[in-house]
């Protein structure tokens, strides 16, 4: 046998690699200018438009940007705020809600009806009607003299949230192999152990993305506590509005949220990415 | 020679680890197991053999406590499984069970996998059970592979961890639930050399398996399930060899021809 360190490459595989090769470049050319004419259209369109530049000046003023800035940014410290909180909320009510719709025991009967009922409510109503419901009733109750606008909001934000991530938790855990839940109770393990160290860290793991984009869409609904009166980003570009008439500061608090939403998006992505290529290589038996 | 072997009666091994009297199970109104009665003798190798849909997963499921019988009971030593006084999470870590498949924890390393039940159920410190986790790995060649996640190895290897995590504990009695079917035919070897290491260790050992020619080899005694009836109860060369029964023939005389 000579000893070759080069393979040899038929005229058919060279032929078939030529016309790849084209195939590919054909590819680049057309997603190149088919961006390059969308953005053609869109620019033209609004050059065209006879409204652009009341539209420019009432949404994308330069002037009332810089003006408009500082206020925001301190109403997203709020957001940022009431976020952290609300992330904690709704990761133990969620948590617990998941955990009491999944329990079997005859003792807990009452409370796993009243969790199905509860997540069953909350995913219903639309999360404005649950922000006005606490934001206003709650103070109309007069039971606990003057509460934070805020805080109301973080509490109808959590209230909500934690019923559709509790679902979401819950699909997780039932996804994990029923055989492992065997393994884990064979072994001796108690159902409180097998959860704890055997369900939850892989039902976590399957659902990581979905929880992430949950996470992403709180982010921006937090934004919604504005109507109940708080200053966060939102209610803070609102009132420079309706101080000068103009629409700019809301584009600030947008550019704003999108930047802030932004590193958890590419970390959701990366970690979904990485979960598909460990299923695909992994998966034996 | 079949006269010295008569039913469950096998002077070579010590007393019953085992034993199920008249276990009936039954799912809506069919009859899976219709008084199932055998015991596993101290050091003995029992196979469960019976087409698919005979009972034969019904019957490890129920020593396993993961179903609960209809009637009849099943006693591991002076232990009456069926008892609901009795604490099942007690009796469940005295068995040692290895399933088809998706056996190990796939978020733990093997020497987690290995070591969780002596670390959380029985509360060893940490050093204690990776010393003695170590010590089994090593004796099959897998010490290396500590460290790596299950997703890493090969089907047969998971199994030999699998049957090293089921004997941490030192159970009384080892339950394989057709830990071979859902392997390559490659990788069955490795897995069935090391539940013949452990036969010679002397485990206690109830398989439920189709490979038939291992079970002839290592078994001591074959328990052949039928419609929910016991059809056979004997050794290797009892029932393989030399059946009797026209049906049992053809059990066998189908699996020679595969």
């Amino acid at each position: 046998m000579p000893n070759r360190t080069n393979y040899d490459v038929s005229s058919v595989e060279r032929e078939r690699e030529e016309y790849r090769k084209q195939e590919r470049t054909r590819s680049v050319v057309t997603s190149i200018s088919s961006s390059l004419a969308l953005v053609a259209l869109v620019v033209v369109t609004l050059h065209f438009s006879p409204g652009w530049p009341r539209v420019k000046e009432s949404f994308f003023s330069a002037e009332y940007f810089a003006q408009a800035w500082p206020q925001v940014v301190e109403g997203l410290w709020l957001n940022i705020r009431v976020l952290g909180v609300a992330l904690v909320g709704v990761a133990i009510l969620g948590m617990s809600l998941a955990l009491v719709r999944m329990t079997t025991s005859a003792v807990m009967f009452p409370l796993r009806v009243l969790a199905r009922f509860y997540t069953t409510i909350m995913r219903g109503i639309p999360m404005i009607v649950v922000l006005y419901l606490i934001g206003f009733g709650i103070p109309g109750l007069k039971l606990f003299g003057r509460i934070d606008k805020a805080v109301l909001g973080t509490i109808a934000v959590v209230m909500s949230y934690s019923a559709y991530i509790a679902e979401v938790l819950r699909a997780g855990f039932e996804d994990v192999h029923p055989s492992q839940r065997a393994s884990a109770r064979s072994l001796g393990l108690t159902t409180g152990q097998t959860m704890w160290y055997v369900i939850i860290p892989q039902g976590i793991r399957k659902i990581a993305p979905a929880l992430m984009n949950d996470f992403i869409s709180m982010q921006k609904d937090v934004g919604l506590i504005s109507t109940l009166g708080a200053v966060d980003a939102v209610r803070a570009a609102q009132i420079v509005v309706a101080k000068t008439y103009n629409f700019t500061p809301y584009v600030v608090a947008s550019i704003l949220f999108i930047l802030m939403s932004v590193p958890f998006i590419l970390l959701n992505d990366w970690y979904s990415e990485r979960l598909r290529k460990r299923e695909q290589t992994g998966g034996m038996v | 020679m079949s006269a010295e072997y008569t039913l469950d009666t096998d002077s070579r091994f010590g007393e019953k680890v085992l034993r199920l009297d008249n276990v009936v199970k039954r799912f809506g109104d069919l009859t899976v197991l219709d008084h199932i009665s055998f015991d596993v003798r101290k050091h003995e190798t029992v196979a469960l053999l019976g087409p698919s849909g005979s009972g034969k997963s019904t019957v490890m499921k129920c020593i396993n406590l993961l179903e609960q019988v209809n009637d009849g009971q099943i006693w591991l030593g002076d232990t009456d499984l069926t008892d609901p006084r009795e604490n099942q999470d007690a009796i469940r870590s005295r068995i040692g069970v290895v399933f088809q498949q998706f056996n190990l924890f796939s978020h733990m390393t093997v020497l987690n996998n290995v070591t969780l039940a002596a670390r959380k159920v029985h509360h060893w410190p940490r050093e204690k059970a990776e010393e003695k986790a170590m010590g089994l790995l090593r004796r099959i060649g897998m010490d290396h592979k500590a460290k790596e996640y299950p997703d890493r190895l090969s089907g047969g290897q998971q199994q030999r961890v699998a049957i090293c995590r089921a004997l941490m504990m030192e159970p009384e009695l080892l339950l394989l639930d057709e830990i071979t079917s859902a392997l390559d035919p490659l990788l069955v070897g490795e897995v069935l050399e090391m539940v013949g290491e452990l036969k010679s260790q002397g485990a206690t050992i109830l398989m439920a398996t189709h490979e038939m020619s291992f079970a002839h080899d290592a078994a001591d005694r074959i328990v052949l399930l039928r419609g929910g009836h016991i059809a056979e109860n004997g050794s290797p060369e009892q029932v393989m060899d030399n059946p009797t029964d026209p049906e049992t023939q053809a059990f066998f005389a189908a699996y020679n021809r595969v």
